[in-house]
Order: C-alpha cells, then sequence, then structure tokens
C-alpha cells in the first residue's frame, strides 16, 4: 500500500469520532521505482493531509519530508518534488497494519 | 484477528481511491472509508480533477479537443456507417466465430440490444418495465428508437455531434416516434437533466469517449432515478493483476494508436468501471466480459470498408473517417490479444425506503 491511499483512509469504526488518520505498524516495507511526474504531484498536494504523510513517511523509515507543509512556492523545487514524489508513490507497505487511532482495531496488510 | 486484509493493490489512478474504497468495504465490512476532507480542499480538488484524472488530455485545451473532434468525427462518418451498416452504432452479438453477411449483422446488434437488457435484468412486466430512458452518446438514435418501441417509454438521447441528433429526430420523424423521442447536442459529463429523471439509464458503446470517467459515472448515477437500471456496454483494456500497476509498454503503445484515430481518451478497465459504481453504493453490480461474442464484428466492418461502396463512401465523408477506417485492424489486434476487452457493467440505484 502506497502513503498516497494510507493518506485518503479513515476508520469508520463505530463511535469513533476521529478515525484519521490510520497508525502504522510497519513489518515489511519496500521501496518500488515510480516514474516521476510533477504534474500529478502538483495536483494530489491539495489533496494530501501532510502532518499524516510526515509521520507515516517516518515509520516507513522515510525521514526526508519537511515538518512544515509547504507553501506553494516548494511545489516549483525539483528537489522538494522528488522526495515528495518518493514518499508517496514510491514507499510502500507490503505488511503489517493500520491501526484505528482511538480503538487500536487493527486492519492487518498483506500482499494480495 | 487476522480475518480481514486490505488489498495493496492500485492497478491505475483513474478511480484509484474508489479501488481502495470499494476493496476495503468488501473486506472489512464499512470499517474503513475515505476520509472527510475540508471544504476547501474539496474545492480545489474539483477545480484540479480533470488534471489528475484525465490522465491522456491536458486539463481545459485538451478536453474541449477532444470533444470537438468526437464531434468532427462522428458528423463526418455519420451518413457512411448508416448507409453500410443501418441506425445501430454498436457491435452485434453473435453465437460463434461465423462469417455472416451484412443482414446478419443487423440482426445481431439487435441482439446486442436484448442481450444487454435480459443480462442487467430489465423486466418486460408493464408495471416494473422503464418508462422513462436516457440515452447517453445515443448516435443516430437507434437504441433510443428501439427501446421506445419496444417498451412504449419516452426516450432521450444525448450526443455531441450535431448531425447525428439531427438525423436521429429526423428518423424518429419517419417512424412516427417523434412524440416518444427527442435528441439533442449535449455533452455526457454534463447532462442537461434534473436529478433522478430516468428509470432506465443507457450507454451503449460511448463510454469510451469519456475523458472523465469519475464525472461520466456521477452523471449516470445522477440523472437516475431510485431503483433505475444504469446500463454501460463499452470498450474497455483487460484488468489489471494485483502485481501491476499499469499496463505494458506495447499494450499502451497499440491503445495510443486507436486513440488518436477514434478520438478516445485514456482506457480503462471494467474493474475500474465497478469500482466507481460501488462508490455511489449502487446494488446489484454485475460485470461480465463478451469480447469472445462480439469477435466477428470488427473483420465484418474491415470487409464492409472494402467493398465499393466501403471505399467510395470513406473517400466522400473525409479524412477522419478514413483515419478510423485505417485503425480497424488495430482493433482487431487488440482483441485477439486479449488487451481490449467488451464490457458490460450493469448495476441499480436503490429504491427510496419508506
Amino acid at each position: 500500500m502506497r502513503l498516497l491511499t494510507h493518506n485518503m483512509l479513515s476508520s469508520n469504526i463505530k463511535g469513533v469520532s476521529n478515525g484519521f488518520p490510520l497508525r502504522l505498524d510497519v513489518e515489511n516495507s519496500v521501496s518500488k521505482e515510480v516514474e516521476f511526474n510533477p504534474d500529478f504531484l502538483r495536483n494530489m498536494f491539495s489533496k494530501i493531509d501532510w502532518k499524516a504523510l510526515v509521520d507515516a513517511a517516518r515509520s516507513m523509515g522515510y525521514a526526508e519530508l519537511p515538518e512544515e507543509a509547504p507553501d506553494s512556492s516548494m511545489l516549483d523545487s525539483d528537489e522538494f518534488l522528488k522526495k515528495f514524489h518518493h514518499a508517496l508513490l514510491e514507499l510502500h507497505l507490503d505488511e503489517g497494519a493500520l491501526i484505528c487511532p482511538e480503538t487500536g482495531r487493527r486492519f492487518p496488510v498483506n500482499k494480495a | 484477528m487476522g480475518s480481514t486484509s486490505l488489498f495493496t493493490c492500485e492497478p491505475s489512478f483513474l478511480g484509484f481511491q474508489n479501488k481502495l474504497l470499494s476493496t476495503t468495504t468488501c473486506e472489512t465490512g464499512s470499517l474503513i472509508r475515505l476520509r472527510q476532507r475540508n471544504p476547501t480542499s474539496i474545492h480545489i480538488r474539483q477545480r484540479r480533477r480533470r488534471g489528475v484524472m484525465a490522465a491522456a488530455a491536458a486539463p481545459g485545451a485538451g478536453m474541449e479537443g477532444l470533444k470537438k473532434g468526437i464531434a468532427e468525427l462522428y458528423d463526418e462518418s455519420s451518413g457512411m456507417w448508416e448507409d453500410i451498416w443501418g441506425d445501430h452504432m454498436h457491435h452485434g452479438f453473435y453465437d460463434s466465430n461465423v462469417t455472416s453477411s451484412i443482414s446478419d449483422h443487423r440482426s445481431a446488434q439487435i441482439r446486442m440490444i436484448e442481450e444487454t437488457l435480459r443480462f442487467a435484468g430489465v423486466s418486460e412486466d408493464p408495471i416494473k418495465k422503464p418508462m422513462a430512458i436516457v440515452d447517453v452518446g445515443c448516435g443516430i438514435g437507434g437504441s433510443s428508437r428501439y427501446l421506445a418501441r419496444k417498451y412504449g417509454a419516452k426516450c432521450q438521447g444525448i450526443t455531441l455531434s450535431p448531425v447525428q441528433a439531427q438525423r436521429a429526430q429526423s428518423l424518429a420523424s419517419a417512424q412516427g416516434l417523434a412524440d416518444k423521442v427527442s435528441f439533442q447536442v449535449a455533452d455526457a459529463l454534463n447532462q442537461p437533466f434534473p436529478d433522478g429523471q430516468f428509470d432506465l439509464v443507457w450507454s451503449m458503446e460511448s463510454g469510451e469517449h469519456m475523458p472523465d470517467k469519475t464525472k461520466f459515472v456521477s452523471e449516470l448515477v445522477r440523472v437516475a432515478a431510485p431503483g433505475a437500471f444504469i446500463i454501460i456496454v463499452t470498450w474497455c483494456h483487460r484488468d489489471l493483476s494485483p502485481s501491476e500497476d499499469s499496463l505494458q509498454p506495447e499494450e499502451k503503445n497499440l491503445l495510443n494508436k486507436i486513440c488518436d484515430s477514434y478520438y478516445l481518451p485514456a482506457w480503462c478497465s471494467s474493474a475500474d468501471y465497478v469500482n466507481l459504481l460501488q462508490s455511489h453504493s449502487l446494488q446489484d453490480i454485475k460485470v461480465a466480459d463478451w469480447s469472445e461474442y462480439v469477435a466477428p464484428f470488427w473483420p465484418a466492418v474491415i470487409r464492409s470498408a472494402l467493398t465499393w461502396k466501403g471505399i467510395t463512401s470513406l473517400l466522400r465523408s473525409g479524412w477522419k473517417s478514413i483515419k478510423g477506417a485505417l485503425a480497424m485492424p488495430l482493433m482487431v489486434e487488440g482483441y485477439k490479444k486479449n488487451l481490449i476487452k467488451f464490457a458490460i457493467i450493469t448495476c441499480r440505484k436503490p429504491e427510496l425506503i419508506g
């Protein structure tokens, strides 16, 4: 599962008031090269919850993203876009779980 | 614990969110959903949506160019097609790979409509049959007139081609159906109808022209009344396997050449359509691969194009038609390689409760 996907998911368990973001338990992660598409990244940027992405990337072992949500000028920086690209699209959670932040319920993730 | 698991595959960006949503709701029983976004980012998302979803076209200018190309292709070639093939502009449904004559093809095209209705489960019962139909991408109105006659229903058709809309209307008048069927030039991505107007939403081989599949499906759902049937019959590429992110380069190459000649935007798979429909909480979603039942069609079209009548008509019609004709062997190649699929996807909008 890419972090792009993780960024879109929220726990829908009954009674939970804030199910986002799901915490990551990383047993097996991998990096798969993906063609760099800056236009796609720029379009996706506004839809991404930045803090969730930074935290998720860190739990996958990637700490290169800036803590602070970048402003739009950063979207012109190739260097930033490459880091964003790597975290969003190339890091994959192969085995592990997503965890509801309120209830702790585990949703296992494995290779299909 | 351990009884639920999430797919890690995301085959294509077209509808990827919906793919995830559908698999997670299937597998985990609605325990995971798409997060709510705050209002400002939804607004931005709608503005930028074209750029993300229309993979092959550049946002804005690209879509307009595509629409114009589609309109012109059909303005140019409709007359010729009708001349040789009649008023149905879709594949025929065949039993096996037999060489058929043109009249066999015309009845195969009728059979396609009937098999489609049967697959979807549309009833002929006087109480349950459809009374208000929309034909999305109606061509010269073959389906509209057929369905109106079959059910005694009212049918409205939309097409991007002014020539087709006009021809469709003339044929309707000539056949005494002017009070039952009407046609207009309109964009399927922005249907000129209020919500919930139709109890049968029919898209017969028009989906492949839609640059924004998400919007296309949203509109089909929007104009459907509670309890309505939504029927999509369209060309797709094969479903991707879980380990694949996209089609192979040679496959993409072949599709790009076809896109070019037929004014098609990027292709999607039938799984993508299923995911989009699931995201609208539609019921009774059925999908099938009918590629084997349409196999004789393209070779027959090619043969018809190579007749004297075919060649002269093509020359009279214009360059777009000729280009389209030259691309036909590519369609045959696509089918043979199991890359191109002829898919039917049907579902129902839930009835209102209480």
